[in-house]
């Protein structure tokens, strides 16, 4: 019985490498970066509260994970969190709450918090920072929301 | 009332690890340096490197060209790049990837070509190495790299003119059923860049002039090939063709797809049992052996565009793999990945960064057990078990042998320059004789042994210097020298009163003292021996002369030269025994047989040589005296003497008798015979009332 692995070759310089091995590009930090395509949960032309995302992580690495929303096209990084993830000896799965919440600031100081609203919504994950060695497996993200006006074609994630 | 929960798809359940239901992922605006797998994305591992390819001399590659597997030895092959002198070199690794020895040279590319890419194929325990450069005036022939082989990395020759063997510089080789398939060449005074060319089944190595298909156009070069689903597929640039036929009378293609084809020799793969290629700026497609269909590259996805890769010229230098664990087909143009995942119910595209710039990749195998990669154990010299004029038989003994390592013995005359003799496979036993052939005669040799297996070897063993190896796989062992020493003799007169013999020494050992002595032979019995040379010839003396005078008395005499090769630890005598007068008649025969007489004849001697010639008719083994010819005759009529006196009317009965013959030849006044030459028995017809016959006095 044998095992294959794929092996890299430098473009530029003389070393083979090894894939799917150690937590970076040869000294090189890798970022997972994922945005899924928006969904509308009122349908096109309605509007939704965004109350908060789920995701269901596997992991054994630790990591920080930044979750970024993205409101009808526009990212909100002040509306960003981050999931830190500790170092595991074997692989747990665990869930995450990720609230939508928006700071209403005046003069600095935060007046209220408020789900955000409106009509598509994604969001972006990366790791900024890096892999920690070991697993990370984002395993399912989930939204929660409440229709606040329907539209036409409420759209459930494309197939 | 809780509020409803929309799935984002590929996070709609957990993952099947955990035992729960998932649902495929869907397509992504970005999705970058994931693994799709199970209707999850999984964060993919870093890249580390295991070696480092330096050749010999200790210079530092500066490309990677290719990394490609031996299978039958669970090792792997990298071709680098030296590109300020332009050289290939062929290393083999481990299937770890680790160990990265240098194999050798493989060519060193002319100036003015295009960067280089390699193409490998594995067939019978050997890996093919072509280099895909599109000039052929450019391109280095086609290499052959057989770890059992010595030496180890040999040009691939075929006779595809009539012209006789030269070697063959095919721009990608790739493996098919049993036959070895080269594409982009004619022979070396004719381009015939469309041209498949089939070895013989079973013969890999062996091309024949008549086996090739011609594919589509002629003059449209072939980008690329490879196997699918059974099929052999050829790759133009905008067209693919399917090898049809099974010897040199039926080979022929179809053509499956009148748009597409491969953008570069090193973009096209098979994957579980279909074949996948990029098409320059239309992107990556599918083919099962029919019309190809669009692979659906998400056109937001991050990264350049097929057409922006076109642009920035990437398209030259990327390549594909096929990771069998993943399940994945990646492209890869720069540090850019376009990975397509089989694993789900329909392909789903990633995309991959890299930290650094890929230049090729390959899939290597390591077995579990121990018996692959670097061997564990070693040689040891245990003694001379016998030797020869031109070969030592070694025994060694095995420790530590897996069973399927090669034994590389190498030889240098003592205190000389090594070099590696023909390697063997190990025997499975505890010892094992090895026999190191190609050795001078009569020279003392240092000999070493070590494992190899993939190229690799133990490290203590890892130098090219077996002066370096551990002690124990190493002895010393002399040939014998060389038997065809008995020198070559001529006799002549030189003057009245001089003769002499000339000895030439016929493959004279190089490195032996020569001594010759002679002796005098009576009855077939060689006396005393005298020293002709003292001090002993040199070695690589050719030639030595023995003179004499008439008061010697020693002409007309039968003399014994002994030579004796004389070196440290060997020794050789030979002989030869020469006549001191000149060399009797040839060619003598006698083929009639007459009334009371006989006839011979001869080769023709010198105009100054006369022939005797004696019978022993009178008397049982006494010779006497027919006469002797005039100078330069040819032939003599031998008369018998009789007493019957019955005449000849048919009741004679044949009586045999045994003839012997000489010359005679007259030089500086002197006469001197040869040697007699015993022709044997003849046969006179005489009458039953002869009593002339037999009748010694």
């Amino acid at each position: 019985m044998s095992t294959s692995r794929v092996f890299f070759g430098d473009y530029q310089g003389n070393r083979i490498l090894l894939t799917g091995s150690g937590a970076t590009d040869a000294g090189e930090a890798i970022d997972v970066r994922a945005e899924p395509n928006a969904i509308a949960p009122a349908g096109a032309g309605g509007e939704a509260l965004f109350v908060a995302l789920y995701f269901v992580l596997s992991h054994s690495m630790p990591a920080e994970i930044t979750i970024t929303p993205v409101l009808d096209g526009v990212a909100l990084p002040d509306c960003a969190r981050r999931i830190t993830l500790s170092a595991q000896p074997q692989r747990v799965t665990t869930e995450h709450e990720v609230p939508l919440l928006r700071s209403y600031l005046r003069g600095g100081v935060e007046r209220s918090r408020q789900y955000l609203r409106g009509v598509w919504l994604t969001y972006q994950v990366s790791t900024p920072d890096g892999l920690g060695a070991g697993d990370l497996l984002i395993a399912a993200t989930e939204l929660e929301h409440a229709v606040l006006r329907k539209g036409t074609n409420p759209t459930p994630a494309a197939a | 009332m809780a509020r409803p929960r929309l799935p984002f798809v590929y996070g709609g359940g957990l993952d099947r690890y955990s035992g729960a239901a998932s649902v495929a992922p869907t397509s992504f605006r970005s999705l970058v340096n994931v693994h799709l797998r199970n209707g999850a994305a999984e964060a993919r591992k870093g890249i580390t490197p295991v070696s480092e390819l330096v050749d010999a001399g200790g210079n530092v590659m500066s490309h990677v060209l290719l990394i490609h597997a031996l299978r039958t030895e669970a090792s792997g092959v990298v071709v680098g790049y030296r590109e300020s002198v332009r050289e290939l070199h062929v290393f083999a690794t481990a299937g770890d990837g680790s160990k990265a020895n240098h194999v050798g040279l493989w060519g060193t590319l002319p100036a003015g070509g295009d960067f280089p890419a390699v193409r490998a194929t594995e067939v019978n325990g050997r890996l093919i190495l072509a280099h895909a450069e599109p000039a052929i005036t450019r391109r280095v022939a086609t290499y052959v790299y057989d770890p059992a082989a010595t030496p180890e990395l040999q040009s691939l020759t075929a006779d595809l003119n009539g012209a006789g063997l030269e070697p063959v510089k095919y721009f990608g080789v790739e493996a098919y059923l049993d036959y070895l398939v080269g594409w982009g060449f004619g022979h070396a005074t004719e381009q015939r860049p469309e041209l498949l060319r089939i070895s013989l089944p079973g013969e890999h190595l062996v091309f024949e002039a008549d086996w090739y298909a011609i594919i589509g156009v002629r003059g449209d070069p072939l980008v690329t090939c490879i196997r699918a689903g059974g099929e052999f597929l050829a790759f133009k640039e905008h067209e693919i063709h399917k090898l049809t036929g099974y010897d040199a009378s039926t080979f022929g293609s179809r053509i499956i797809d009148t748009e597409h084809g491969a953008a570069g020799p090193r973009l096209a793969i098979e994957a579980e049992g279909r074949g996948y290629f990029w098409s320059g700026s239309t992107g990556p497609r599918i083919t099962t052996g029919a019309a190809s269909e669009d692979l659906g590259l998400p056109l937001d996805l991050e990264g350049p565009t097929p057409s922006e890769l076109v642009d920035a010229d990437l398209i030259p230098s990327g390549f594909v793999f096929h990771d069998r664990e993943k399940r994945e087909v990646v492209w890869v143009f720069g540090r850019w990945g376009y990975a397509l995942s089989l694993g789900e119910d329909r392909p789903r595209w990633s995309f991959r960064e890299y930290g650094f710039r890929p230049g090729c990749a390959g899939l290597l195998y390591s077995r579990a057990g121990g018996a692959s990669g670097a061997p564990a154990g070693h040689p040891e010299f245990d003694s001379v078990a016998s030797a020869a004029a031109a070969q030592l038989n070694i025994t060694i003994t095995h420790v530590g042998s897996d069973g399927n390592e090669i034994i590389e013995p190498w030889v240098r005359p003592a205190g000389g320059a090594w070099t590696e003799k023909a390697n063997v496979n190990v025997n499975g036993l505890a010892t094992q004789v090895v026999t190191i052939a190609g050795l001078a005669s009569g020279t003392l040799y240092d000999v070493a042994f070590r494992y190899r297996r993939g190229g690799l070897f133990v490290d203590a063993y890892a130098s090219a210097d077996p002066s370096t190896w551990p002690g124990v796989s190493a002895g010393q062992g002399t040939t014998t020298l060389a038997g065809a020493n008995a020198p070559t003799t001529a006799w002549s007169r030189t003057g009245a009163d001089a003769e002499q013999i000339a000895l030439s020494f016929a493959s004279v050992d190089p490195a032996a003292a020569i001594r010759v002595s002679r002796a005098e032979v009576v009855a077939g019995v060689a006396g005393a021996y005298t020293l002709l040379t003292d001090p002993d010839l040199v070695a690589g003396t050719a030639t030595h002369t023995d003179s004499w005078a008439a008061a010697d008395a020693r002409g007309e005499k039968l003399w014994r030269y002994k030579v004796e090769l004389t070196r440290p630890g060997a020794s050789l005598t030979a002989y030869a025994d020469r006549w001191a007068g000149p060399d009797g008649p040839a060619g003598v025969a006698h083929d009639v047989v007459d009334y009371y007489s006989y006839t011979l004849t001869w080769t023709a001697p010198g105009a100054n040589t006369t022939t005797t010639v004696q019978d022993d008719y009178l008397c049982v083994a006494t010779f006497a005296s027919r006469g002797t010819t005039a100078a330069a005759a040819t032939t003599k009529v031998c008369g018998v003497e009789k007493e019957s006196l019955l005449s000849q009317d048919g009741s004679e009965v044949e009586f045999p008798l045994n003839a012997r013959l000489r010359h005679n030849v007259t030089a500086f006044g002197v006469v001197d015979s040869s040697a007699w030459v015993d022709f044997g028995e003849v046969g006179v017809l005489i009458h039953l009332d002869e009593t002339a016959y037999h009748s010694c006095p």
